[in-house]
């Protein structure tokens, strides 16, 4: 039992703050997700740039496809860092499920092409799963992807709900390739550029602050090397990627920076005397206690090579149950001053308050429903 | 980075599992609990024999020079098996008590004999209802002419029938000392009574009127700070942590093997997604409280200030272990609610667990202190 993080880890946690320090003014602090000012925009993407430039978006990745083979941890540190700082790191897509696929399942050919771009931010990716009838029930996927006499792949249908779609390049897209065999076995994996000829799009502006999209596909037309990894093993790839797989931590480094922030506000006004406001502070402080321990279990288990716990299901599903309590909680400690955006009465220019809109968007990489499904049988083997 | 147990505490845990699963049977269990005594004698001698009497003292009085988590990686199958045994009041603390106070000859008198389970000695400790601190400490005592004269109630007391002994605090009148007696369990003055609860462990209120106390039953020299006997509660603390973690993972286990063969409506209940989600609830609960008793044993034997881990962990898993408990009961529905089944016994003792050492809102007021708030 060690709870420590190497000394080799903890510089490197100090070379991600300094830089954190000099490179990223609190102001420009924000989340990608839920802003659509073009300036912040811009802000983000030449700050996305600079961390690629340091090779920071590929730190484990192999060498041969520009990475620098740093432990997971390095990982783990910087992004915790980057998460308590609100730093407006872009290509969550391309970083994340994209090169995870890529580096498992891609041809050498494609590692090569799409990697460096993705880490160096040239090319940014948006995930094509939703669709007007696949929600949770992904599997049921309607987007058809057939296979011309040339080799082409011939796609047409519609996916929706897509973050960032009209800020990227690339779409990763999940099209059914065989509709004669269970659902599950006929999807498969494309990158489709999302300004081919026949994508068309349409916004659709959330409750957070955001927009997300509807995606129109008319016989859009994709090269044969398109598609990513073997046909029809799209599920595997998918599930790979959200249940499981790459470290996906748990953010809880969001959640202690929000505590920060709240608790200042306690004692600033004398709400930190209050044995009520007290007992809740503790409640939350215990929630990102075990989220923080919920990440370094997964990553001591990835570096141990052993399965994560319960099927990889557990530290989603407590951070989506702690998400709606701690915006809950949060709220009703500030009270009436949790309401307001701007101006007089407003906590953290409103920060709080836009925090506890945003907790409704519990569902996006599934509910947490259906993670406790995940858990319960695949992670206690109840039957489905 | 490493949240797993160590190779030999690995064996330890297996051993004590396979240990209590041959000797310590769920019947055996029960009828420890019907009797008055509250144990099993046999049983602690076997322990004994085990070395897990032993286990946390130093060397030279023939203990193990166990850690906590070590004793943590015992715990849980203590926990599991609902194990009825003094082995948290006997020798986490009143052998770390000793260990801590006692002068050289005392510590080689009592840590041997408690280590063979030769003495069985419970500790009177502050009211769990009160903030913890030397003004808490039930009795309060004075010295006389032939030693001391003791007086006071101690209520929360465990085998207050079948303890050879009691570890008494009391604080010296007129000061803010505290000081440590070393009493056997019968003596003019003293009376014990048994008080019925809800959980499954017997409580009882001691009282002391004018106890005369021996200068010899003294341990140590009073004025013993309270911070050292905080320490040694709060290793106790965590090791109820253990025993709440290990009991939720055992409940979950059962609710899960009856989940897959019970069939209603056509089908086994652990199809259904109601029932599935209790399940996930036991299993987030069984498995974050084992990461906050993790944290909170490695801070204690790693020497780090470990004040705001502890409340947070203990705080937790009770709070934790209760629920985790109860949505497994919850499966079972209403066969667990007949006497004869054994959840209900997971339940009270969780319930005992929680109050056990501080109630949940003073470890909170505790963590609350720890961060600065």
């Amino acid at each position: 039992m060690d709870l420590h993080f190497s000394q080799e880890a903890e510089a490197w946690r100090k070379e991600v703050r300094d830089f954190l320090d000099a490179d990223l003014p609190p102001e420009k602090e924000f989340e990608t997700e839920f802003d659509e000012d073009d300036g912040r925009w811009n802000f983000a993407l030449a700050f996305s740039k600079k961390v690629g430039a340091k090779k920071w978006t590929c730190l484990s990745w192999p060498k041969q496809y520009g990475g620098l083979e740093r432990p997971f941890v390095y990982e783990t540190i910087f992004r915790d860092e980057f998460a308590y700082r609100s730093a407006p790191l872009v290509n969550s897509t391309g970083l994340g499920l994209a090169a995870g696929t890529l580096l498992n399942f891609g041809s050498e050919k494609q590692k090569r092409e799409h990697l460096p771009a993705i880490a160096s931010m040239k090319t940014l990716w948006a995930e094509g799963f939703s669709e007007p009838n696949a929600g949770s029930d992904l599997a049921s996927l309607q987007t058809r992807a057939e296979l011309q006499a040339s080799g082409d792949w011939l796609v047409n249908g519609q996916k929706t709900y897509i973050t960032w779609a009209h800020r990227c390049d690339v779409l990763y897209l999940a099209a059914r390739t065989d509709p004669n065999v269970p659902k599950h076995k006929g999807i498969s994996i494309f990158c489709m550029p999302l300004r081919a000829k026949g994508v068309t799009m349409q916004a659709l502006m959330n409750i957070g602050g955001g927009r997300q999209n509807h995606i129109f596909i008319e016989n859009v037309r994709l090269p044969a090397d398109a598609i990513i990894g073997e046909p029809n093993q799209g599920w595997r790839y998918i599930t790979n990627a959200l249940w499981g797989g790459a470290p996906s931590g748990t953010e809880w480094a969001r959640y202690k920076r929000a505590f920060d922030d709240l608790v200042t506000f306690c004692r600033h006004t004398g709400l930190s005397k209050d044995p009520i406001v007290r007992d809740k502070l503790v409640d939350l402080a215990m929630g990102f206690e075990v989220l923080k321990l919920l990440e370094y279990e997964e990553i001591w288990r990835l570096e141990q090579q052993l399965e994560p716990a319960f099927a990889g299901s557990i530290g989603v599903l407590f951070m989506k149950e702690f998400n709606t309590r701690f915006a809950n909680i949060t709220s009703e400690i500030l009270g009436a001053s949790g309401l307001f955006l701007e101006g007089k009465g407003a906590v953290l220019k409103g920060r709080l308050a836009e925090l506890y809109v945003r907790s409704y968007g519990n569902h996006a990489g599934g509910t947490p429903q259906t993670k406790r499904m995940v858990l319960a049988t695949r992670g206690l083997g109840l039957p489905r | 980075m490493d949240l797993g147990y160590s190779q030999e505490q690995k064996m330890l845990k297996q051993a004590a599992r396979d240990f209590l699963s041959k000797e310590a049977p769920m019947a055996k269990v029960r009828a420890a609990l019907e009797t008055t005594t509250g144990y099993d004698h046999a049983l602690w001698k076997q322990l004994a024999s085990l070395g897990w009497l032993g286990l946390p003292f130093r060397a030279d009085v023939g203990g193990g020079d166990g850690s906590i988590v070590d004793l943590a990686a015992l715990y849980e199958e203590f926990g599991r098996a609902l194990l009825p045994s003094p082995h948290l009041e006997t020798v986490v603390i009143c052998g770390g008590l000793i260990q801590a106070f006692a002068a050289q000859e005392q510590r080689k008198r009592l840590l041997p004999a408690i280590a063979k389970g030769d003495l069985v000695i419970t500790p009177l400790l502050p009211k769990p209802g009160l903030p913890p601190g030397p003004d808490s400490a039930g009795m309060r005592t004075r010295r006389t002419d032939t030693g001391w004269t003791l007086n006071g109630t101690a209520d929360m007391v465990t085998f207050g029938d079948s303890a050879e002994a009691c570890l008494c605090l009391a604080k010296v009148e007129g000061t803010h000392q505290l000081a440590l007696f070393d009493l056997a369990a019968e003596r003019p003055g003293m009376s014990v009574t048994e008080r019925p609860n809800i959980t499954s462990q017997r409580l009882y209120t001691v009282s002391f009127e004018n106890v005369h106390a021996a200068p010899g039953s003294l341990i140590g020299q009073p004025g013993m700070g309270w911070k050292t006997v905080q320490a040694v509660l709060d290793r106790a603390a965590v090791l109820r942590c253990a025993q709440l973690t290990g009991a939720c993972a055992r409940a979950l286990e059962m609710a899960v093997d009856y989940a897959r063969t019970r069939v209603q409506f056509g089908q086994p209940i652990g199809k259904f997604q109601g029932v599935q989600w209790l399940a996930a609830d036991a299993a987030v609960a069984a498995h974050t409280a084992s990461l906050m008793t993790a944290q909170a044993a490695w801070a204690i034997d790693a020497g780090l200030p470990h004040e705001r881990e502890v409340a947070l962990a203990k705080a937790y898993a009770s709070i934790a272990a209760r629920d985790g408990i109860r949505a497994a009961h919850e499966v079972f529905a209403g066969v667990a609610f007949i006497a004869e089944h054994d959840m209900h016994l997971y339940a009270r003792h969780a319930k005992f667990w929680e109050i056990s050492l501080g109630e949940v809102r003073h470890f909170k007021e505790r963590a609350a202190q720890a961060m600065g708030l």
